[in-house]
């Protein structure tokens, strides 16, 4: 049963066989609802990550399944998972999150240029996106001449520029300080309230974690209760 | 077209790169189309001049001298398309001037015809071509010839030849810029038999024609059974040795547009590289293989296809520019001529079979970096830093 959940997995398995066998997800069973703000919260090394790109559809499971808008993720193919990724997730990294050749504009239009939308239209958007996350005088800055909150920002506004229904962030507070960290996690729960996306956001900060509506925290792998 | 909006901006960000490759496969379609130009020009320029020092149709009898040639000439005049006809015979000399004196080809002809096979009337520099006609004692001598001895029309000269000695005197200097110069005595053909003590024979028939000699030459064969060779196939024989050592340049062509190719591979496997967590960045955005593989290869066929711009643009002048040397000949050089020019021919089919290639083997030498790139898994890409 998968049906009425963004996201669902059942006995997620990850194993890295480079070198050492690493076993990264043992058995991860967790379901989360359209339009939940969940925070993952675990030590390093507790496989926060690894979780996130199988949700994301960024790498395969070694055992168990997938679940994304109720498409069992194992069952595609290369191109159906890009599709995945360009339509229904958007990600946004801890650092170097933007393609430094283009401006802040341009980032947000390169998701929607590669979904095939026209130019022109995809410019509309990044500018609209843009200026929700408050950086409508930064349009035409590239990345090094954006601040790292900034980079998050835009980061965030890309994240979104196909209205997909999941929104994944990776630690998405970068190294900033408190209170820009702060502000960072701000916009990724308004966004949340106001266009009922499911937000799914890894951090370390316990203070930000608290305000999700749910917290689910990994250790070793697993899902413990809090 | 996320690929040319990405890979155009590459090429742009990495201008001094994109700059450095272009110029590289530039260089080397522009040696290439050069060298090609050259050959061509060297090639028309011996086609040229085998047409300006030949007859139309050369009439011989397997090396052997022709005995009965009044018969063959009259039979030869009946072919239709023929315009003039005269049997010649040709031995060696060597004419004397006061203390001065040079070897050269004698050849004896009946002067009208050989004048209009050959054209000489507007090649005299001094005197006429035809003033030797029906004389025993007069004689032309080519341009070169003179110069060695410093003859001129009215200058008595002795030719002596193995069958004897004559005093004659100049009345004609021909000037054809081709190294019939340097190389002929023409006399009455009555007055060489005679000197050169071979009675009633003719070396060979020279012939004229109006039309497209092939087929006439075919004719003259069937009715005379002697052998004949057109101007064409003589200006082939020497075509034949160009041809031999274009194999060894298509060789060292192919080394160098390699050579520039595999430039822009490297400039791309490096890009790659450079980019490898943009490439998991795109790729988490939902870009599949094909679309990055799209942008490499895009690159790629841009670089390749600025270089052939520049390398054409760069052939066109070099070409036009090798047209402009004058080489001036050494002083005891060939008289008259007062400069050579290098000839060089560039044509449209040459230039884009040499872009294509280019831009082909570019594309191929592409494929591995953007193949590359493209198979990254997201993942492993997006650890990079
Ligand atoms: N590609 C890989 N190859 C080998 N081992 C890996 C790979 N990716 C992750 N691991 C291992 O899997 C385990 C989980 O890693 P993961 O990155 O998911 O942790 P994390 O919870 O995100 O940690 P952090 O808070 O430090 O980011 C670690 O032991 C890590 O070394
Ligand atoms: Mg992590």
């Amino acid at each position: 049963m998968s049906e009425g959940y963004a996201v669902r997995t059942v006995a997620l398995r990850k194993v890295f066989t480079n070198g050492v066998e690493v076993e990264a997800l043992r058995g991860v069973e967790m379901a989360i609802e359209y339009g939940e703000f969940v925070s993952i919260t675990g030590p390093s090394g507790s496989g926060k990550s690894t979780l996130l790109n199988m949700l994301g559809g960024l790498d395969r499971p070694t055992g168990g399944n997938v679940f994304v808008d109720g498409i069992d993720v194992s069952t595609l193919d290369d191109r159906d998972l890009a599709s995945l990724r360009n339509r229904s997730i958007g990600f946004v990294f801890q650092f170097h999150n933007l393609l430094p050749e283009f401006t802040a504009r341009e980032n947000v239009m390169i998701p929607q240029l590669v979904s095939g939308s026209k130019k022109g239209r995809a410019a509309e958007r990044a500018t609209d996106l843009l200026t929700q996350v408050g950086l409508s005088d930064r349009l035409e800055h590239r990345p090094y001449e954006l601040s790292g909150g900034q980079n998050q920002r835009v980061a965030i506004a890309r994240a979104l520029a196909n209205e997909p229904s999941i929104v994944i962030g990776d630690e998405p507070t970068g190294s900033n300080d408190t209170e820009t960290s702060d502000r960072i996690y701000d916009l990724f729960r308004d966004l949340n309230r106001n266009t009922g996306q499911t937000s799914i956001v890894v951090t370390h900060e316990i203070e930000l974690a608290e305000r999700a509506d749910r917290r689910i925290h990994l250790v070793d792998g697993q899902v413990v209760d809090t | 077209m996320i690929w040319r909006f990405i890979g155009t901006r590459h090429l742009v960000a990495r201008r001094k790169q994109t700059l450095i490759a272009v110029l590289a496969v530039g260089l080397g379609i522009g040696i290439v189309l050069t060298s090609v130009a050259l050959t061509n020009g060297f090639r028309g320029q011996l086609t040229d001049t085998t047409k300006e020092t030949s007859p139309d149709i050369s009439v011989t009898a397997d090396g052997e001298r022709i005995r009965t040639y009044q018969i063959y000439v009259s039979t030869i005049r009946e072919v239709p398309g023929v315009t003039a006809v005269t049997p010649f015979i040709t031995g060696n000399g060597v004419i004397r001037r006061k203390d001065a004196d040079t070897a050269a080809l004698v050849k004896g002809v009946e002067a009208d015809a050989e004048s209009e096979i050959f054209g000489f009337r507007d090649e005299m520099a001094e005197g006429s071509f035809t003033s030797i006609d029906g004389s025993t004692t007069k004689i032309v001598l080519g341009s070169g010839v003179a110069e060695n001895i410093d003859a001129h029309v009215g200058d008595r000269v002795t030719l002596t030849t193995p069958g004897g000695g004559r005093e004659l005197t100049v009345t004609g200097i021909l000037h054809t810029g081709s190294f019939l110069d340097d190389r002929y005595m023409y006399l009455h053909l009555d007055t060489v038999q005679d000197m050169l003590d071979v009675g009633h024979a003719a070396s060979g028939i020279d012939v004229g024609t109006s039309v497209e000699p092939e087929p006439v030459a075919v004719q003259i064969r069937g009715r005379t059974g002697l052998e004949t060779e057109t101007w064409r196939e003589a200006a082939q024989s020497f075509a034949q040795v160009i041809e031999t050592f274009q194999l060894f340049d298509y060789v060292f062509y192919s080394l160098i547009l390699a050579i520039a190719s595999a430039g822009i591979a490297n400039v791309m496997l490096m890009t790659v590289m450079s980019k490898t967590r943009e490439i998991g960045m795109l790729k988490s955005m939902g870009a599949t293989d094909g679309d990055v593989m799209s942008i490499f290869l895009f690159e790629g066929a841009m670089l390749a296809a600025f270089g052939s711009v520049f390398g054409n643009v760069l052939a066109i002048l070099l070409t036009e520019a090798i047209q402009m040397i004058e080489i001036t000949p050494p002083e005891e050089g060939p008289a008259f001529v007062d400069v050579i020019r290098l000839n060089a021919e560039l044509t449209v089919g040459d230039a884009l079979f040499v872009s294509g290639f280019t831009v082909l083997l570019t594309l191929a030498f592409s494929v591995y970096p953007a193949w590359k790139a493209a198979k990254l898994p997201p993942v492993e890409a997006l650890r990079r830093e």
